[in-house]
């Protein structure tokens, strides 16, 4: 009886466990890097949610107007170098020829280049430079950039508004992928496949053994 | 109740049995059978799981993303539609749950629940894994993918810990649910033969042996009608004593002519697969962006859980309402109930969803198949900057994939006529016929729109 509830509740303890598990990073959310400049009568913040990583990164960007009212309508792109080959407003703005295809926030973050080439196909992360638009929400603009490796990176703003292009540079720094996290996750996931095969080997039925035989005299 | 009739096949259907052949018969009662194959796919499933985990953060460059969403994911409906739930015999998972109950297994009966509602929690669990891949990006986030990997080999360790045989993939998997229902129009058939099965008292089959156990999916070959839940494994060839077991080849979609005890909840998995099959064409499309962007103007909100919600709502709504609009008119014309309808009836969607489904994913496969070699590369420092990964050009792809949406299109009305033709007699065959061959036309036009539209890539 207390066997069938320690089962019960280790199922019950494996469904709640799932969703949770699906929701990679929202955990760990707190502010990470960006900042603001003020830029032809703009102010212009851009922040990312968490810290910057190797990977996938959701970024926010803001435009407030000089009575510091939100502006609506403008087009924004991020692009992103490695600081190392960055030149200012040059290394960011190659291949601006080859935008087409990068709306929609979902797989959004296209690297430069468009889908055709392998870019970033070695084993040491390479910083390959990429362009994401941003997608206009109640809030300012947000987007997805994916950055491919760590360290110190050059993020350019433009933003288009009112016949008007503001560019604005800021420093990035990158922290290298998810493998803390996922090194959490790994340890999570044999402790509780240890803990269920421990539970398993207490709760096996033991095979009966035949009762020996007595010998009437 | 129409009693089914064993003659039911044409004339020209006939079917080989494989195991005729000796070195097939050897190869399926070799106690390296499927061991062989099942290890290194463990192996593999290992290096994957690694990769994903601890490899390069970026989909792009990932091989584990690579192999699982380029090769594994497109491959495995082909499998299916050639060879059955194979697949399920070497699974990784399948042989994780193996592992651990032959170590610790507890062998507890599956519970009722299960038995009762197991099809209903695959349902669910499908849709709720496709609902999470877009909100939350498992494909398109390696960790993301790894996590799911993970948990999936959680349930299995603790089916395999607690239950009999292998409990997680009969009853709970959602892709054991997928191939259920597409086994039945693969070209694969495992069954016993009926005169000599009638004399056997032993069960070997179902019970096993000391040669090998008995039938890990539950399933009886002296009284199985369907392909839906055989792995082909072998272990009942290796343990039938009377050589009673066939493994026929059959022409596709002749599993589904006759479906002895159709089950509501695999035909309406069988539209929801439709469904998937529309949002995964809807969201990799480039006009998706635009579609978001109207829908976002529409409800009032950005946020994209609520948005692509409703888009994923809509597009599995739509298959299972066409398919009870059908089944509504038809039950009008042959009688039988709106639900006999539906159940019947449904099964026919299946061939469209298997053709539709490799058609979607024929894309990713020939257009990104070069970059599971480029990732797989990569691992050992080798850099394929800028080359391209396509393998066959989109003439050729879109030429592919209409001719198969051409063929389960034709392959559904045929079921449906089967169907139709086996359990009614004069012009209501056709009455009942015609609904659903206008729900075909409707579901092959939606499909032909969404495959001409471009499509942007997985990786």
């Amino acid at each position: 009886m207390a066997q069938a509830k320690i089962l019960r509740w280790l199922l019950c303890g494996w469904a709640i466990s799932l969703p949770m598990l699906m929701l990679p990073g929202t955990a760990l959310a707190h502010g990470g890097g960006g900042g603001t400049v003020i830029i032809g009568g703009y102010q212009v913040t851009l922040a990312f949610t968490e810290p910057a990583r190797a990977g996938e990164n959701l970024f926010h960007v803001q435009i407030l107007d000089g009575m510091g009212m939100p502006s609506r309508g403008a087009q924004v792109i991020i692009s992103a170098v490695s600081a190392e080959s960055a030149q200012p407003h040059q290394g960011s703005m190659e291949g601006m020829a080859d935008m087409e295809g990068m709306a929609g926030m979902k797989g959004s973050a296209n690297e430069m280049g468009g889908t055709g080439g392998m870019h970033g196909m070695s084993h040491a992360p390479v910083a390959v430079p990429v362009r994401v638009s941003a997608n206009e929400t109640e809030g300012g603009y947000v987007g997805v950039i994916a950055l491919s490796a760590a360290g110190h990176w050059l993020v350019n703003t433009h933003v288009s508004i009112n016949d008007q292009m503001l560019m604005a540079d800021f420093p990035l720094a990158v922290e290298s992928g998810s493998s803390s996290y996922a090194f959490a996750i790994l340890a999570a996931f044999i402790g509780l496949n240890a803990f269920i095969i421990w539970l398993a080997s207490l709760t096996k039925r033991k095979p009966v053994l035949p009762k020996p035989t007595v010998e009437l005299v | 109740m129409t009693v089914p009739s064993p003659n039911s096949a044409p004339s020209w259907v006939a079917e080989v049995n494989l195991l005729n052949n000796k070195w097939v018969y050897r190869f399926f009662r070799s106690r390296w059978y499927p061991g062989i194959i099942q290890w290194p796919t463990l192996a593999v499933f290992v290096v994957i799981l690694f990769d994903l985990m601890l490899g390069p953060t970026v989909t792009h460059d990932n091989f584990g993303s690579a192999l699982t969403w380029v090769l594994w994911w497109p491959v495995i409906p082909i499998i299916f539609l050639f060879m059955g739930r194979f697949w399920c015999a070497i699974c990784p998972f399948a042989t994780v749950n193996d592992l651990v109950q032959n170590f610790v297994g507890n062998h507890r009966p599956v519970p009722q629940l299960l038995k009762k509602y197991g099809v209903w929690i695959i349902d669910a669990l499908f849709i709720f894994i496709t609902w999470a891949d877009h909100v939350w990006g498992i494909v398109d986030n390696p960790v993301g993918s790894g996590i799911l990997l993970l948990m999936l080999t959680t349930g299995v360790v603790a089916s395999g810990a607690f239950f009999e045989r292998r409990m997680f993939c009969r009853h709970l998997c959602f892709l054991g649910g997928l191939a259920g229902n597409y086994a039945q129009a693969g070209m694969v058939s495992l069954h016993g033969t009926p005169e000599v099965c009638a004399k056997c008292t032993t069960a070997s089959c179902y019970k096993g042996t000391e040669t090998a156990p008995g039938c890990p999916i539950f399933e009886f070959p002296k009284t199985m009608q369907s392909s839906a839940n055989c792995v082909l494994c072998g272990d009942c060839i290796k343990n039938c004593p009377n050589g009673s077991i066939q493994l026929t080849v059959r022409p596709p979609t002749k599993g589904l002519w006759l479906v002895h005890k159709p089950r509501v909840e695999a035909a309406f998995l069988a539209a929801v697969i439709m469904g998937i099959v529309f949002v995964q064409n809807v969201t990799m499309l480039e006009i998706w962006g635009s579609m978001l962007s109207w829908l976002e103007k529409a409800t009032g909100t950005a946020s994209y859980y609520v948005n692509f919600t409703i888009t994923f709502a809509v597009a599995i709504a739509l298959p299972v309402s066409l398919l009870a609009s059908a089944s509504f008119v038809a039950a009008k014309c042959n009688k039988a109930s709106f639900v006999d309808n539906f159940t019947r009836f449904g099964y026919a969607i299946i061939a469209f969803d298997l053709a539709a489904h490799i058609a979607h994913n024929l894309f990713h496969l020939l257009a990104e198949g070069k970059s599971v070699l480029y990732t797989g590369l990569a691992m050992f420092g080798v850099d394929s900057h800028g080359a391209s990964p396509a393998l066959a050009g989109m003439a050729t792809i879109q030429t592919l994939q209409f001719g198969l949406l051409g063929l389960g299109f034709l392959g559904s009305l045929y079921i449906v006529y089967r169907t139709a033709n086996f359990n009614y007699q004069g012009n209501v065959v056709w009455a009942t016929f015609m609904p659903y061959a206008v729900l075909m036309g409707c579901l092959g036009l939606l499909n032909v729109v969404l495959f001409t539209l471009p499509m942007s890539m997985r990786m």
